[in-house]
């Protein structure tokens, strides 16, 4: 899967490279970390990955939309 | 469209916001980087940054201008407030966007795919804070970066 940000930290003098995969329903990131048993989603319609939060795994808004909704006043938080 | 940073270097603590990055009307921020790093001398101490959404702008130590990284480009619209805040920011429950655990003595760096950035709404007083939500240590400096595409 083609990540959707990258992250880079130095520890002990060694740098730490991860990605970072965006939440197509809310628009969070996460880094990735394989074997952390965080359970996340994929989204058919969007084609893309979720969080995991219940809002996002229950119903396809994308992001997109939740932003029109949201500068439209039919949404009270983004 | 072009690309904006915004930088300031704050002392950090539980819920103390270092930099606000803060959308118009407008205009829908995309921030694409954030780059973080502790400028005084650093220690064994950790802290924890979350990247989270307000409503209202608080009360900021100082503005910034927003440098364009391209000086053929317009001046932005999105602004960046730089704490210490004498009131926070408002900001909205559970909008963590991006969890950052650092050691002081560790830089870090996120970088985002264009278009995959994290939007603000085209609402006046809304953004994106950036935001030290706990440190073991809290005497120490933190030198952030904000940039982002507009």
């Amino acid at each position: 899967m083609r990540p959707d940000g990258y992250t880079i930290q130095e520890t002990g003098g060694k740098p730490i490279e991860a990605d970072t995969l965006q939440c197509r329903h809310c628009g969070r990131h996460w880094i990735v970390k394989p074997g952390s048993g965080a359970k996340r989603g994929w989204c058919l319609k969007c084609s893309g990955p979720l969080c995991g939060r219940r809002d996002c795994m229950t119903e396809c808004l994308p992001f997109e939309k939740r932003l029109e909704l949201y500068e439209n006043g039919e949404i009270a938080v983004l | 469209m072009g690309m904006f940073a915004g930088v300031g270097a704050v002392v950090g603590g539980t819920d103390k916001t270092i930099l606000t990055l803060i959308s118009a009307a407008t205009v829908r921020p995309e921030l694409r980087e954030v780059v973080i790093g502790c400028s005084d001398t650093p220690a064994d101490q950790a802290a924890r940054f979350s990247i989270m959404r307000f409503t209202a702008v608080g009360t900021e130590a100082s503005g910034f201008t927003p440098t364009a990284w391209n000086p053929a480009d317009p001046a932005g619209i999105a602004d960046v407030g730089v704490g210490v805040f004498s009131a926070e920011p408002t900001y909205t429950a559970n909008s963590d966007m991006l969890w950052i655990a650092i050691n002081q003595r560790g830089p870090f760096r996120w970088i985002a795919q264009p278009g995959r950035g994290i939007i603000a709404p085209a609402t006046a007083s809304n953004g994106l804070g950036l935001r030290c939500k706990s440190a073991t240590s809290v005497t120490p400096s933190w030198a952030c970066t904000l940039a982002w595409e507009e």
